[in-house]
């Protein structure tokens, strides 16, 4: 019988994900053959490279969400990356590898006090990372008095706008991050425990999983790719500046929602988080190549959440519909008298 | 908690032990402003202590206080409303716009509302009929509402020169109080807000109907066994949200003689901060008006204190989220120590 839930999940998500791929092709077909200029190397580069930190974080975003939590201080940890790496370089004149490793270090920390603050606290995950959120966007604007940080040296700057075989450093990195974090999710026991937890943390509890360290190492894992994130966008615009990534946690959640994870935790994965990312990416790129009023872009990503949320919330249902059947099934079965 | 417990303890004939004042959340609130009051005033006895100074502190938390009541409100029922401030920055704009056009003033002011009270049905009427997660619903409302607000003012100041003066110098208008030889000018905007905080404060406290939300907020399914209209109750306090966030545009678009589609932008953080730090919780069931406004008086105090105490006003920002995290802190210490 559980062979059959198994098959039963599986057809409904993929069925959200090849919608998703169905329309995402579908406006990219129409928009160029529109516009035309769409499917050229030059714009998927542009298209990819808008997106692409706000996808990053969205890797994080996706264990997180699977926990059954939420991370709302990426986007300042992310603009805390910049700033910390521009200044230990500018500032302090450290060199590049060890700057990057310190500032990837203290995100991941502060990424791991959320996780600690969310286990000792007992509130909800919201109220601590908004705390983090609004406490680290003051330090940001505190420490800079609201100007940008500029001067770094060119094998810092590689790491934004350096090409590996012809491919973007932050693509790069972020189709091997998504790889690597896809299979772990997918296989590793450590991370197959956060679908538990985000399941039921109680029943996860009780059959001796460490939740608490499991919580923070995820929280941990957010902060970690926040902080890549920074470093990587502080080297492609050439400077740090505490208003970059602003409401970046909002798109972050809106492509791991698209990519059908519940935000009520216990389902999602990195290839729906992916999907929801080029979705995101290739409407926002159809309002520039279409020069629709940009205006736009804002009502249409709300509307589109919505649908996408709607979709995934009837898959959902069905879902559960089929199981409770299969499951009266079984009961009606294990009720029939036995023959002998 | 406390606020329930409070109710309770309303209930029992008024008698209020000396034990559960102290151990109350408004008493400790309460004395935190007074000791940041006597603070500032020892500190700073002729700045801070003048009348222009409190009247500027009361003045801006006014819309702050407006939007966390509206806070407060969908967070009693276990909800959440992230499109505070894009409601407030689009109700603002359709009633310039209106205005502007040439309409009268009763029926600009009435579009205005009826376009926020649309929006606080959406918002739930989606969660309630269609069962999707209050931070979605209004996370899409929040992208939506500012879009709308955007592309109908395509990012500018809507100004409204035609309009009858009365009304764009109504929230700015003083009311002088003599006492004695000095006089107090007692601005149209703060006893607005502090009328509606205060009839509002006592009807969720007294009327019936509006403590049925602690109650649907508390066990929702407890409720509507018990003959309570969940649903309609839970549509009625997005309104009730939408109509607080509705006075909060009036005023703004008064008090500053124009609409504009940034208003707002990040108030709904400081909302739920401010909100929290009162005692809400997002686990619904918990929160009063007099809670939510010692928070907002709180963080608007210790802003204030940081520009007087020639602090870099840039570090104010960080304070809400300190605040908030120490708030959520202590709570957690109080909640262990009485299990323990």
């Amino acid at each position: 019988m559980s062979i059959n839930f198994a098959k039963i999940k599986v057809s409904g998500s993929w069925l959200q994900y090849i919608g998703l791929i169905v329309v995402t092709v579908l406006i990219v077909a129409f928009t160029h053959s529109v516009f035309g200029n769409v499917v050229t190397l030059a714009n998927l580069r542009v298209l990819a490279m808008n997106m692409i930190f706000e996808a990053i974080m969205a890797l994080g975003m996706t264990f997180v969400i699977i926990l059954g939590g939420i991370d709302l201080s990426v986007a300042s940890v992310f603009a805390f990356g910049e700033i910390l790496v521009a200044k230990l370089m500018v500032e302090v004149g450290l060199s590049v590898p060890l700057a990057a490793a310190i500032t990837v270090a203290v995100c991941a920390l502060i990424g791991a006090l959320n996780g600690a603050m969310i286990v000792s606290f007992r509130v909800h995950p919201m109220v601590v990372t908004l705390g983090t959120l609004l406490t680290l966007r003051g330090v940001n604007l505190a420490i800079t008095d609201g100007r940008s940080i500029s001067g770094f040296s060119d094998s810092f700057l590689w790491l934004g706008q350096g090409r590996i075989l012809g491919v973007d450093f932050p693509i790069v990195f972020f189709a091997v991050a998504a790889v690597v974090l896809g299979m772990l999710l997918g296989h590793h026991r450590f991370f197959r425990q956060i679908y538990f937890i985000g399941g039921s943390e109680r029943a996860a509890k009780y059959s001796g999983v460490d939740v608490a360290r499991v919580k923070i190492a995820i929280y941990a894992l957010s902060g970690f790719l926040a902080g890549c994130a920074g470093i990587m966008a502080a080297a492609k615009y050439g400077a740090a500046h505490w208003g970059h990534g602003n409401m970046a946690e909002l798109k972050a959640i809106g492509s791991v929602a698209i990519g059908g994870a519940d935000m009520m935790g216990g389902s999602g994965t990195i290839f729906g988080t992916v999907l929801g990312a080029i979705f995101l990416a290739v409407v926002h790129n159809a309002f520039v190549t279409s020069a629709v009023n940009p205006f736009w872009y804002d009502v249409v990503n709300g509307v589109m959440l919505l649908i996408a949320v709607l979709v995934s919330r009837v898959i959902a249902k069905q879902n559960e519909r089929k199981m409770k059947s299969v499951r009266q099934q079984k009961i009606d079965r294990s009720l029939q008298p036995q023959s002998p | 908690m406390s606020s329930a417990q409070a109710l309770v303890d309303k209930d029992k004939g008024m008698k209020i032990p000396f034990r559960s004042v102290l151990s109350s959340r408004q008493f400790w609130l309460l004395t935190i402003n007074a000791v940041v009051v006597i603070g500032l005033g020892i500190m700073r006895p002729d700045t801070f202590l003048s009348w222009i100074n409190f009247k500027a502190v009361l003045s801006l938390m006014s819309y702050d206080l407006l939007l966390a009541i509206a806070m407060t409100t969908v967070l009693i029922v276990r909800g959440l409303d992230l499109s505070v401030g894009a409601v407030m920055a689009l109700s603002s704009v359709v009633m310039a716009l209106l205005l502007r056009a040439g309409m009268p003033v009763l029926p600009s002011v009435t579009g205005g509302l009826l376009v926020a009270l649309l929006c606080g049905f959406t918002n739930g009427f989606f969660i309630v009929r269609i069962g999707i997660l209050p931070f979605l619903v209004t996370l899409a409302m929040m992208t939506a509402a500012r879009g709308v607000a955007t592309v109908l003012t395509t990012g500018q100041y809507i100004s409204f020169p035609t309009a009858p003066r009365w009304f764009s110098r109504f929230a700015r208008h003083e009311f002088v109080l003599q006492i004695g030889d000095a006089s107090y000018g007692v601005p149209v905007l703060l006893i607005i807000t502090l009328t509606a905080t205060l009839v509002f404060g006592i009807l969720l406290s007294n009327w019936v109907p509006l403590r049925r939300l602690f109650f649907i907020g508390q066990n929702a399914e407890a409720a509507k066994l018990s003959g309570i209209q969940v649903e309609r109750l839970t549509i009625a306090a997005y309104m009730i949200s939408a109509f607080f966030v509705w006075i909060a545009a009036l005023l703004m678009t008064s008090a500053n003689k124009i609409g504009y589609a940034n208003y707002g932008i990040t108030a709904e953080m400081r909302a739920i901060a401010a909100a929290v730090i009162g005692g809400a919780s997002f686990f619904g069931g918990s929160g009063s008006i007099f809670g939510t406004f010692l928070g907002v008086l709180l963080l608007a105090l210790i802003g204030n204190g940081f520009i007087l105490l020639n602090g870099d006003p840039n570090w104010q920002q960080a304070t809400v989220g300190v605040v908030l995290i120490v708030a959520v802190g202590i709570d957690a210490l109080r909640t262990i120590r009485q299990r323990g």
